[in-house]
């Protein structure tokens, strides 16, 4: 059965292989290709995969892709461009937030959620929104300067 | 900023470089040059200028989040008087680049970075050659800025090196003596530049093996035995008989393959499979014991002087310890994975392998094929942070696109093949002794370790040992032996002993800092347990037995950023209610020749449930002349947080021969809320060599952390990871033992 959803502004159809087939595996299939949400554990642990769906932060490893008919999926990709970032994005970059930069469409992603929820989080509800966001290189405290650096941006 | 190479250009063939870097106007000049194949230590093996003017920077070291795409193109640019923008480092190829080894060992710049500077400054030398001739004037009358050799007070006269040598081959050796630019005159090196793959990462883009498709590729699974050693006896294509997936079976490799990769998702995990029993091994309890026993390849007798023995017994007080280290696992976010396709009589297998020449002959032994059939091609993978399963994918991968030839396949490892099917940080023990002065130093030194023999031959990758084929094992790497001596010299005493034994349960890897971390946290814990013995604060003790300035110079500034107060551990009494906090510090030299670091942690102990936190980490750090000073403190920013998150609690656990921790519910890392603040001081030595960032720092946290928690409370933590309960254990034994 066709799916029709909305993706990052556009409106598109697509045709789940099976019925418990993630999101994150129709996102990064042609004919999207995407890849800003990245395969990471498959079990919703590490955030590597995260989207927006209808403006809030879904682990699209684990969220059947059947359910986003009719919803609003944003990815990194429609945050923003290299040529044109996202202030979050332009914040980790002037952060050097990010080593491998694996796990920071996650950070990234849930960041734009939270800033959505809190306009001006403080150190520790930046470090809170983040606890189950996953990062092995050790970038966590340039993630949180970078979140805290594109709130007081995006606050004007 | 400008506009950078290509990089999905730069990766498709050896001449794939040279359409990136763009020829307008010059078609034939690729061919009649022959630029792709330049012998391998020639100048134009490390630095191409195409005819645009650019440069590209080629080495077989890999980028995987270090930092080396920066310092690399700093060095270049600096010395070729080029915008930082203007230097590219392309993705590592066989075809194409130098084998400059793998990377690891905290190495790049250390070893890559001096050849690059003078090859570059040979560059330049030549590039002034041609431009005064071109311009019609002396030598002493040229300089080079921005890219172009001018006149000098006549800037307007100028010949882009573009003009001069784009698109050619300089033919030269790279000159020892050609003039490289001292500190003084630097402009872009010694400062931070951004790293030029960043936002492309951040925006969706990114050359990662994850990203990459091919047309017509097709996704596969392997299918990897729970237990160790174990093969499918029976296979059930029944149980997949509705899913679109095919079955791939060679010797003990079994993988599924389909045109869709959700597809391949479930018929891996719908398969049913009987295994064979597979091999014993040692359980988690009986692991050290185990090595002990295990028989030893090579004894490495790190340090010996004087005669522990005599002095032991003549000392005032003497000490005993054992420390051990946990099984550790890699931890990659991403999961292992890469592309391969045989096709017209050769196998391109693209990968983020760390080691892409040692990769090409694995690859080429375990399939039956020469070296020129094979080809590796590097692109960014989530960070490995040593040899994880990116080269057992990519030799998995690469068998099974000989079975399905020519299409090329893609195979992505799951997480509970990461966790469970990659190699391991091998189980790691000491013991010590010591022996004090009735004034309160360290007499003597006495102590030995186990480790394992190598990490060359025992690491095969998966794919050699399930079809059955001899690949020659990994590139010798890891040196577990080394720092298992005490870096103080002042020490009269000292013999320490490493027993390089056969095999251990799991294919032993090297891990960030292999050997170093497990040995420094022995070492460095001890020495704090003789500081402790002597009454001595932990940081005039370590200086009182050290004479190397650069080590003390180290120890002094971490002290003095992290406002040490200067008294023995443990603090004891203080603290309110269930908490302690205290601090401890940690030095290393790296390898006792390079790096010196040094530590100080903050620390707070939970009385009540073990529950232990870092609060702050001071990190001063000298390798030597800087090239990125934020490269360096990224990596050192990265060592702490990586470091304690390996001291908390991650640990491979196993029953029988299944290892149990598959997911990171079971084996969990750190997480933002834990993770301390984090300051570092960097000492510049402008007028040294240059060493490496990646590792060192490391080293020194987990004797840090645990000095720490025993200045807090008087416990003493001889076993890592510091799980709750081994925290509430050594509190219950502190409790017992009265304070020396």
């Amino acid at each position: 059965m066709p799916i029709r959803f909305t993706l990052n502004g556009k409106p598109v159809e697509a045709e789940p292989a099976a019925s418990d087939m993630p999101l994150l595996y129709l996102l990064r299939e042609e004919p999207f290709a995407l890849n800003g949400p990245r395969f990471g554990c498959g079990l919703a642990q590490c955030g590597a995969c995260t989207v927006l769906i209808d403006g809030r932060a879904v682990r699209s490893c684990s969220y059947p892709a059947e359910a986003v008919e009719g919803q609003a999926v944003m990815t990194l990709e429609g945050l923003g461009t290299a040529a044109n970032p996202h202030p979050l994005q332009a914040a980790f970059h002037a952060e050097g937030a990010g080593q491998c930069g694996y796990c920071t469409n996650g950070m990234i992603m849930q960041s734009a959620d939270l800033l959505s929820q809190n306009r001006r989080p403080s150190e520790d509800e930046i470090k809170e929104a983040l606890a189950q966001n996953l990062c092995r290189c050790g970038g966590h405290n340039r993630m949180v300067a970078a979140v805290r650096r594109a709130a007081a941006q995006m606050a004007g | 900023m400008k506009a950078m190479l290509s990089r999905r250009a730069a990766l498709t063939a050896g001449a794939g470089l040279f359409v990136a870097l763009g020829l307008p106007g010059a078609p034939g000049a690729l061919a009649q040059t022959n630029l792709s194949n330049p012998p391998a230590t020639d100048v134009d093996s490390m630095i191409v200028i195409s005819a645009d003017g650019r440069c590209a920077v080629l080495t077989s070291k890999t980028e995987f989040g270090q930092g080396i795409l920066a310092s690399l193109a700093q060095i270049a640019a600096e010395e070729l008087d080029l915008p930082y923008e203007m230097v590219e480092v392309p993705h590592p190829d066989t075809d194409r680049m130098p084998d400059h080894g793998l990377t690891g060992g905290s190495a790049t710049l250390q070893v890559v970075g001096p050849r690059v500077r003078i090859a570059a400054a040979t560059a330049r030398a030549a590039l002034v050659r041609m431009g005064a001739e071109r311009l019609g004037v002396t030598l002493e009358a040229v300089e080079t800025a921005d890219g172009a050799v001018r006149v000098k007070n006549a800037p307007d006269r100028r010949a882009p090196y573009a003009e001069l040598i784009g698109g050619r081959r300089f033919d030269l050796q790279p000159d020892p003596n050609a003039r490289v630019k001292p500190r003084a005159e630097w402009k872009v090196a010694g400062r931070p530049q951004p790293r030029p793959e960043l936002l492309a990462k951040l925006t969706g883009g990114g050359d990662y093996i994850h990203n990459l498709r091919l047309p017509g590729m097709l996704h596969a699974r392997v299918i990897h035995a729970p237990g160790l050693g174990a093969e499918p006896a029976s296979v059930d294509a029944s149980s997949i008989a509705e899913i679109p997936a095919r079955i791939v079976r060679r010797n003990g490799l079994l993988a599924v393959v389909a045109e869709r990769e959700w597809d391949a998702v479930r018929a891996a995990r719908d398969l049913k499979v009987e295994w064979t029993a597979g091999k014993a091994i040692p359980s988690m309890e009986e692991v050290y014991d185990a090595a002990r026993r295990t028989p030893e390849v090579r004894q490495d007798v790190t340090v010996n002087r004087g005669n522990p023995e005599t002095a032991l017994t003549e000392a005032a007080m003497r000490l005993e310890a054992t420390y051990s280290f946990g099984v550790q696992t890699h931890g990659t976010i991403g999961p292992s994975c890469a592309v391969a396709q045989f096709e017209g009589g050769r196998l391109t297998v693209h990968s983020g392998t760390q080691a892409p020449f040692d990769l090409r002959e694995q690859i080429a032994k375990t399939l039956g094929l020469g070296s020129p059939e094979v080809r590796v091609v590097y692109h960014h993978s989530s960070g490995c942070f040593g040899r994880n399963g990116l080269e057992d994918a990519a030799a998995e991968c690469a068998a099974l696109a000989m079975e399905l030839a020519p299409r090329p396949v893609r195979l992505q490892w799951m997480r509970h093949d990461e966790h469970g099917s990659e190699p391991k940080g091998p189980p790691v023990v000491m013991d010590l002794k010591g022996g004090i002065t009735a004034e309160g130093r360290m007499a003597a030194w006495d102590s030995e370790g186990w480790v394992p023999h190598s990490t060359v031959t025992l690491l095969r990758t998966t794919a050699s040992q399930l079809l059955d084929k001899e690949d020659g094992g990994a590139p010798g790497s890891g040196n577990w032996h080394a720092n298992s001596n005490p870096p103080y010299d002042g020490i009269p005493a000292a013999k320490t002993v490493v027993h390089r034994i056969a095999e251990t349960p799991f294919r032993p890897s090297w891990i960030r800092t292999p050997g170093r971390v497990q040995n420094c946290f022995a070492v460095e814990s001890f020495t704090d347990e003789l500081a402790a013995a002597a009454r001595k604060d932990p940081v005039r003790f370590r200086l009182d037995h050290l004479s190397d300035p650069r080590g003390r110079a180290v120890i002094e500034a971490a002290a003095r950023i992290a406002n040490w107060d200067e008294r023995p551990s443990p603090r004891g009494g203080e603290g309110s209610g269930n908490f302690r906090r205290g601090r401890g510090i940690a030095y290393i030299r790296y390898d006792n020749t390079r790096t010196y670091v040094a530590c100080v942690i903050a620390a707070e102990v939970n009385l009540d449930n073990g529950a232990i936190r870092a609060t702050d980490a001071w990190i001063a750090e000298d390798c030597g002349q800087v090239i990125n000073p934020d490269g360096i403190r990224m990596q050192a920013e990265g060592c702490v947080v990586q470091t304690l998150s390996r001291c908390l609690r991650e640990e491979i656990a196993w029953e029988g021969n299944r290892i149990t921790t598959l997911d990171w519910a079971s084996y969990p890392l750190i997480t933002f809320p834990e993770v301390p603040r984090i300051t570092v001081e960097i000492l510049d030595r402008p007028d040294q060599p240059m060493w490496g960032a990646g590792e060192p720092a490391a080293a020194v946290i987990a004797p840090a952390f645990g000095n720490a928690i025993f200045d807090a409370t008087g416990a003493r933590l001889r076993r890592a990871p510091f799980t709750p309960e081994r925290v509430k254990a050594a509190l219950n034994g502190a409790a017992k033992t009265p304070l020396p």
